[in-house]
């Protein structure tokens, strides 16, 4: 099936109304066509939405009954392959490594460790960012990363655009925040500065100099009430904030 | 957004973090993670049950189906890929396709038309959720499924609560195939942007 003939049996496939046949040669086309991928997904999501405006709780006897038989169900094998949407399935080699399958939570430390190393491209989470195909392999460890940091049981996210140019979001979780924005203007003879406000005012938690307009930036220390601001400074950073915030996030208490 | 001083999550991507919050149970699941399952149950197996009640029609069996689906998602958890759409979208997929598969195999045991969702499958939508709780979705839905015309609503409800493909359809409703695709279509279309999904 070509991806036109794929296309035009979207819908219908995202509503679950073809035979078997058609729905493994749409998915195979979807495999390969990330524009498809994406028709597909936001067809998809119309028909969850529908599902969800009819959702019924199940009797407590169902969640007991579930639980109790999982103790002797095998799970499958993790087969993402994490190479994106564009290469098709057969030709996929080995899974890319997961970055956790340990069933302990993850400690503060560790999970700002694994989170330091996002590569921010589809940091900015969006319906699009998982699916970016170009940077596919990269979004999906990201996402996937950002993902568990916000299965921490306190975890948080904002996100929003950057004066100027650019758009930035922080994730919160365990005492931990992570910073990450793309998109951000090249300065010259000036430094993007990242402010922690508490209570007390502002304190620096450095100087920035993102790639390609990228950067990501951990903060040890954070809880939540505080908050996250961004300012443009000399070269090198100031003591105290020069120049109104360019973002501002800030995590509830 | 801009920023305009302390800004909680905007409302509009409270979807995107739900979806981003299951992203993450669903691999813990995969690790056989039992406390994120937990947590995956408590907000995804209402919308299974509520799929299967409406396909299915009979409470008993919409139990069981929800029951196999969710041990399902536990068991295939490390198959999920999300290039062909959300967890929250593969999880109500799952839900559906298992009930109208349980409706055929029913069907294939009792009279036709003992079975209510067959017989009644022509109903106006809102009965579709008669009984149902409230929640935030559901207001929506409803208004949305009556902003569309009679035959693209027909084609949508009868193709989705009635478990039918669009080739059943097309013969049910003695309408072209190429008419009940683009009824389906243009159905779906005017769902998507009234519900503002994306």
């Amino acid at each position: 099936m070509d991806s036109r003939d794929a296309r035009d049996l979207l819908p219908a496939w995202a509503l679950d109304a073809v035979d078997d046949v058609e729905r493994a040669a749409v998915e195979r086309a979807i495999r390969q066509d990330p524009a498809l991928a994406h028709e597909a997904r936001a067809f998809r999501e119309t028909t969850t939405v529908l599902a969800e405006g009819g959702a019924v709780a199940p009797p407590a006897t169902v969640r007991e009954a579930v639980f109790a038989a999982i103790d002797d169900v095998p799970q499958v094998a993790a087969t993402r392959s994490g190479q994106g949407s564009t290469a098709p399935r057969s030709e996929q080699g080995a899974t890319a490594p997961r970055t956790s399958r340990t069933t302990a939570p993850r400690s503060r430390m560790r999970w700002l460790a694994v989170a330091a190393a996002l590569v921010v491209g589809a940091a900015v989470p969006s319906a699009l960012a998982f699916q970016q195909a170009q940077r596919a392999d990269r979004a999906e460890q990201q996402v996937v990363t950002i993902a568990e940091a916000l299965g921490q049981p306190d975890a948080q996210l904002v996100s929003a655009d950057v004066e100027g140019g650019g758009h930035a979001v922080v994730v919160v979780a365990a005492g931990a925040a992570v910073f990450a924005a793309n998109g951000l203007p090249e300065l010259t003879d000036r430094d993007y500065q990242l402010w922690v406000i508490d209570g007390t005012g502002p304190v620096s938690a450095g100087v920035m100099r993102p790639q390609d307009g990228e950067v990501t930036t951990q903060v040890g220390d954070f809880t939540t009430g505080s908050s996250l601001a961004v300012t443009v400074e000399p070269l090198g950073g100031s003591t105290a904030p020069s120049t109104p915030p360019i973002v501002l996030l800030a995590a509830g208490a | 957004m801009t920023s305009t001083g302390l800004q909680p999550i905007c409302t509009s991507g409270d979807r995107e973090q739900r979806a981003l919050r299951l992203r993450g149970l669903m691999d813990r699941v995969a690790g056989g993670d039992r406390a994120a399952f937990e947590s995956l149950y408590t907000e995804t197996a209402p919308l299974v049950h509520g799929t299967a009640i409406r396909v299915l029609r009979d409470p008993d069996l919409a139990a069981e189906v929800t029951q196999d689906v969710m041990i399902e998602v536990w068991r295939t958890a490390g198959a999920f890929d999300a290039v062909l759409g959300s967890v929250g979208a593969w999880i109500a997929t799952m839900a559906h396709r298992r009930s109208v598969d349980r409706v055929r195999s029913v069907q294939a045991q009792r009279n036709r038309d003992e079975l209510a969702a067959v017989r009644d499958y022509g109903r106006p939508y809102d009965d579709v959720f008669e009984a149902v709780e409230e929640n935030i979705e559901r207001a929506r839905v409803v208004q949305c499924l009556s902003t569309r015309t009679d035959l693209q609503r027909e084609a949508v409800v009868s193709a989705y609560y009635g478990g039918r493909t669009y080739r059943e359809v097309a013969q049910d409703s003695g309408a072209a195939l190429p008419t009940v695709k683009s009824r389906i279509r243009d159905g779906l279309n005017r769902l998507r942007h009234c519900l503002g999904v994306d």
